[in-house]
C-alpha cells in the first residue's frame, strides 16, 4: 500500500534509516495541506482506504493532527509510523481517537543499542496509546533479537501483532544496512521467535525484502501461510514525498521519481516503476537466485530489489537521478 | 583475435550462478553468457585479457581444440561488439 511521507523532519536519525537520503535532500521539510488533499484524492482513486503516514517523523509535522482529522472525516484509516519521540500534543490527539480507527506502528528501540531516552519515549507512548499501537523493529543484525517486544505487547496491552523489518541499503545511498549475507541469517534467527510469538497469540508481519531462502525447510513447511507469501514483498510500494513527488520505495529513491498528478493512480505509477526497474535489475538479491526453485516456482521475487540493484558491476551510480 | 577490448561506457553486469547478464542502463538487460565464456568476459572486465590467455582458459574450460576456441571466442568477441557491449581498449 503506498505511504504517505508528511514530513523530512526526525529527531531520531537511526544509521539504518532507509529514508537518510530523503532526508537529507534539500526539499520541502513539511507536506502542505494542499499537498496533503491532492494524496488522500490519490489514495481514493487508487481505492486505497488506508492512509499510511510516515516521514521523516511524522507526529513532528506541525499539522499532524489535522491531517489525521482529515483522514478520518473522508472515511479512510490512518496508520502513523513512529519512532516514538511523539510531540505532547500529537500523543493526546492520538489518545483520544478509538483504538480501531487507528494503527500506530512503533519502530521499536532496543536496550542496548538506542539512547535510554528513548526508551523511556517509547514506553510513554506505549502506556497512553495502548491496543492502538503495534510493535515493530529493524533488523540490523542477526543477533538482535524481538522477543523483548513480546512482554512490551503484554505489559501495556499494545495490539497483538508485531512488525519484523531487515534494515535495506539504499541504492546509491550511505545508510547503514545489513549486508546480503547477513540478511539472509536474519530468518533463521527469527524461527524461535515467531514460534514463541504464535504460542503468545501474537501473530508475526514480515516486512519487504524477506525470502523463502532465509528460513529452513522444515519450518517453511510448519508455516504455509508465510512460505507462500514471503518472498513476494519487495514490491513497489509507492512513497509519496512531501513536495508531491513519487517514488517507488525509500530503498530506490535514488532511481526515479514521478510528480503526482491528477489523474494518476498507484497501479499506473507501480507499472512505470516496474517497468523501469525490471529492465535492468538482476533476478535476484544472491547469485544462486538465478537457479533458484523458489523463484521458478513464483514462491520468491529475488528479494529485496536495493539489494538486487547493489550486484550490477562496476559503478551504477551514474543511472540513478541527480537529487 | 580482437586486439585490446573492454566494456563499452554504460554497461553494468552482474554475476549469477549460471554465468554472467550484462546490462545497459538505458536499454535493458541485453545478453546472458553462459560459462565458459562468462569466464572470457571476466577477463575482458577485469582488464587481464589477451588473445592466449582467453584461448588458454576456454580450452581448460572445454577441452576444445585450440583452432576450434580461436573460432568462438572470435564469435563472441564480434557478436558482443555487435551488441555494443564491448569498445575497443
Amino acid at each position: 500500500m503506498p505511504n504517505i511521507s508528511i514530513t523530512r523532519r526526525c529527531r531520531r536519525d537511526c544509521a539504518f534509516c532507509f529514508a537518510a537520503h530523503e532526508r537529507s535532500r534539500g526539499a520541502v521539510v513539511d507536506m502542505t495541506p494542499a499537498v496533503y488533499e491532492d494524496a488522500l484524492a490519490f489514495l481514493e482513486r487508487s481505492q486505497v482506504a488506508d492512509v499510511r503516514m510516515m516521514g521523516g517523523e511524522p507526529t513532528e509535522h506541525p499539522t499532524f493532527t489535522e491531517f489525521v482529522c482529515r483522514a478520518l472525516e473522508r472515511g479512510l484509516r490512518p496508520t502513523i509510523f513512529t519512532g516514538g519521540l511523539m510531540p505532547d500534543e500529537a500523543l493526546d490527539y492520538l489518545s483520544g481517537v478509538p483504538a480501531e480507527r487507528v494503527t500506530v506502528v512503533l519502530n521499536s528501540a532496543v536496550s542496548g543499542r538506542d539512547p535510554d531516552v528513548w526508551i523511556r519515549a517509547q514506553e510513554r507512548v506505549c502506556s497512553r496509546l495502548g491496543a492502538r499501537v503495534e510493535p515493530g523493529i529493524t533488523l540490523d543484525t542477526p543477533a538482535l533479537r524481538p522477543d523483548f517486544l513480546l512482554d512490551l505487547i503484554e505489559r501495556h496491552g499494545l495490539r497483538p501483532r508485531v512488525r519484523l523489518g531487515i534494515s535495506h541499503p539504499i541504492w546509491g545511498g550511505r545508510n547503514r544496512s545489513l549486508h546480503a549475507r547477513g540478511a539472509r541469517a536474519v530468518g533463521s534467527a527469527l524461527e524461535p521467535f515467531v514460534r514463541m510469538a504464535g504460542a503468545a497469540g501474537v501473530g508475526v508481519d514480515l516486512d519487504c525484502g524477506f525470502t523463502p531462502c532465509m528460513f529452513s525447510p522444515e519450518f517453511l513447511e510448519t508455516h504455509p501461510v508465510l512460505a507462500d507469501s514471503v518472498g513476494m514483498r519487495c514490491n513497489t510500494i509507492v512513497d509519496l514525498l512531501p513536495e508531491g513527488d513519487a517514488i517507488a520505495c525509500y530503498a530506490l529513491s535514488r532511481f526515479m521519481r514521478f510528480p503526482m498528478t491528477d489523474g494518476s493512480t498507484r497501479e499506473e505509477m507501480i507499472s512505470g516503476f516496474d517497468r523501469e526497474l525490471e529492465r535492468v535489475l538482476p533476478a535476484g538479491t544472491y547469485r544462486e537466485c538465478a537457479r533458484c526453485q523458489y523463484r521458478l516456482e513464483g514462491r520468491c521475487g529475488g528479494g529485496c530489489r536495493a539489494r538486487r540493484a547493489l550486484r550490477l558491476r562496476p559503478d551504477t551510480r551514474p543511472w540513478l537521478g541527480k537529487g | 583475435m580482437g586486439g585490446e577490448v573492454r566494456p563499452a561506457p554504460g554497461i553494468a553486469w552482474v554475476v549469477e550462478q549460471n554465468g554472467v547478464t550484462v546490462v545497459d542502463g538505458d536499454r535493458g538487460a541485453l545478453v546472458s553468457i553462459a560459462y565458459p565464456y562468462a569466464g572470457l568476459w571476466a577477463m575482458i572486465v577485469g582488464g587481464t585479457y589477451t588473445a592466449g590467455r582467453a584461448c588458454d582458459l576456454v580450452m581448460l574450460l572445454t577441452g576444445m581444440d585450440e583452432g576450434a576456441v580461436e573460432r568462438q571466442i572470435v564469435g563472441a568477441l564480434s557478436s558482443w561488439r555487435g551488441l555494443g557491449l564491448l569498445e575497443a581498449g
